[in-house]
């Protein structure tokens, strides 16, 4: 019996420091596996996005204005990956402030024309939400198509009971009574839209003045 | 160099700096000449760029990369503005600002950021700069925005607009000051208007006041984001956003 727990003390003597050894150079080398996995995953991804988009700009040199819109994108590509909340990754679009982001940024891609979107406040994105997205899309989208303008200016505000958007470009401007009826886009998917959902869309403009499209709704209360 | 960093005396230079009527308005003589600039920004490239923008609407008397040469070069030539990136090695702009300030209150601080990050931009605001313009503005609005910080002006982007009407968008804190706390209905339509992509001019003409009134509110909401009792501001307005997907 004495035997025994003399062999496991000196056991223990003997092996205590190799083990206590071993466990630590584990944790050390899990720690450095951790962070070298972390900077597996930025050199992935700045190789994936801001490596890619260098190269695509080096061979396109020559075109500005592609050059500018790869800038754009990579910048707001960039700009999401390093500066939004963990949570907002949740689910694509799933406020009404990343909605509006997005929607934003696929018009500006679309049509190379840059969007300074300005948001202010959040909510979750319902039905009514979603028809003002939709319907400030068509706005920029008209904008961009249409008033042949530098760039354009969202501002979206939203609050608890109401979201109100606005959609300004320093473009030619048009006669909003004078619109033709094969333009659908403004009576249908903006003004239509708006009001099917009980809100409703103004639309300043006159030509040379560039054009300031407004679209409010009344949220339901949750 | 070893300007005094105790908080009394930095809000002293705060309170001086952000004046809503700035005196050298009606000197005339300051019109025709330029405004003297140092650019501070860690990126060579950028600086270069800049001074090429700028060409000669304004007069660019030195450039620094670090917190540091910064703050020599501005001691050193004591500009009109000092364009200041806000993102930079050893504290960024918010340092500049503090070591320089105190010591020199009429040195005027432009913003300037490719930053989306509230409140790294409201920190720099509230350290004392006078405006915030992102980078992707064009040579020519950027001269203009020095000019006018020059003359004492407060120059609001439309997304420095956004980050303070979101900073403000609820009642009255529970602070004892109260007014300072809040934004006035006019004060509120004026930076909405900006935030919408209107200059200053065109405010003036849809609110119907004049341009002088339309800087004046612009400046007033300067002075209450610097001296406001809401020190969390900026963290405030970031938790405001996640409180509210919950619901009304």
């Amino acid at each position: 019996m004495a035997h025994a727990i003399v062999i496991v003390v000196a056991f223990m003597v003997v092996a205590g420091p190799w083990f206590l050894r071993l466990a630590r150079s584990l944790s050390f080398e899990r720690a450095a596996r951790i962070r070298e996995q972390e900077r597996a995953d930025v050199a992935a991804h700045l190789h994936d996005s801001v490596l890619q988009t260098l190269a695509l700009i080096q061979t396109r040199s020559s075109d500005g204005a592609a050059v500018a819109t790869l800038a754009r994108r990579q910048e707001r590509a960039l700009r999401r990956w390093l500066f939004e909340r963990p949570d907002a990754h949740s689910g694509e679009g799933d406020t009404i402030g990343t909605a509006l982001e997005l929607a934003a940024g696929e018009v500006e891609e679309l049509h190379g024309v840059p969007i300074e979107a300005v948001i202010v406040g959040d909510g979750r994105l319902d039905m009514r939400a979603e028809a003002l997205v939709q319907a400030t899309r068509e706005a920029m989208t008209n904008a961009a198509k249409f008033a042949r303008c530098e760039r354009i200016d969202l501002y979206a505000e939203i609050e608890a009971t109401r979201i109100v958007a606005f959609v300004r470009d320093r473009g030619v401007g048009f006669d909003a009574d004078a619109v033709p009826s094969d333009r659908r886009g403004l009576r249908d998917s903006i003004l239509g839209r708006m009001r099917r959902h009980g809100g409703r869309a103004t639309v300043h403009s006159a030509p040379g003045e560039g054009t300031e499209i407004e679209l409010l709704i009344e949220l339901q209360p949750a | 160099m070893s300007a005094p960093r105790s908080d009394g005396v930095a809000r002293q230079g705060l309170e001086r700096a952000g004046t809503p009527e700035a005196p050298c308005r009606d000197a005339t003589s300051h019109i025709d000449a330029k405004p003297r600039v140092v650019v501070v920004d860690d990126h060579g490239l950028f600086r270069a760029g800049v001074r090429a923008e700028l060409g000669d609407r304004v007069s660019v008397v030195a450039d620094a990369g670090t917190v540091a040469d910064a703050v020599r070069a501005i001691e050193r030539t004591t500009p009109d503005v000092v364009l200041l990136d806000v993102h930079m090695p050893d504290g960024g702009g918010v340092e500049v600002i503090r070591r320089v300030l105190p010591a020199l209150p009429a040195v005027r601080f432009l913003a300037l950021s490719v930053s989306d990050a509230a409140s790294d931009v409201i920190t720099v605001i509230r350290a004392g700069a006078r405006g915030y313009v992102t980078k992707t503005i064009s040579g020519a609005e950027l001269a203009e925005a020095i000019v006018r910080v020059a003359e004492g002006d407060a120059v609001f982007s439309p997304r420095l607009a956004g980050f303070v009407l979101d900073a403000f968008a609820r009642g009255p804190s529970p602070g004892e000051q109260a007014e300072l706390d809040q934004l006035t209905t006019r004060e509120r339509e004026v930076l909405q208007h900006i935030a919408r992509g209107y200059m200053y001019k065109e405010i003036a003409q849809r609110l119907e006041i004049s341009v002088k009134t339309v800087e004046a509110h612009v400046s007033a909401v300067l002075r209450k984001l610097q001296l406001s009792s809401r020190h969390e501001l900026s963290r405030w307005a970031i938790q405001r956003r996640l409180v509210n997907l919950d619901g009304p």
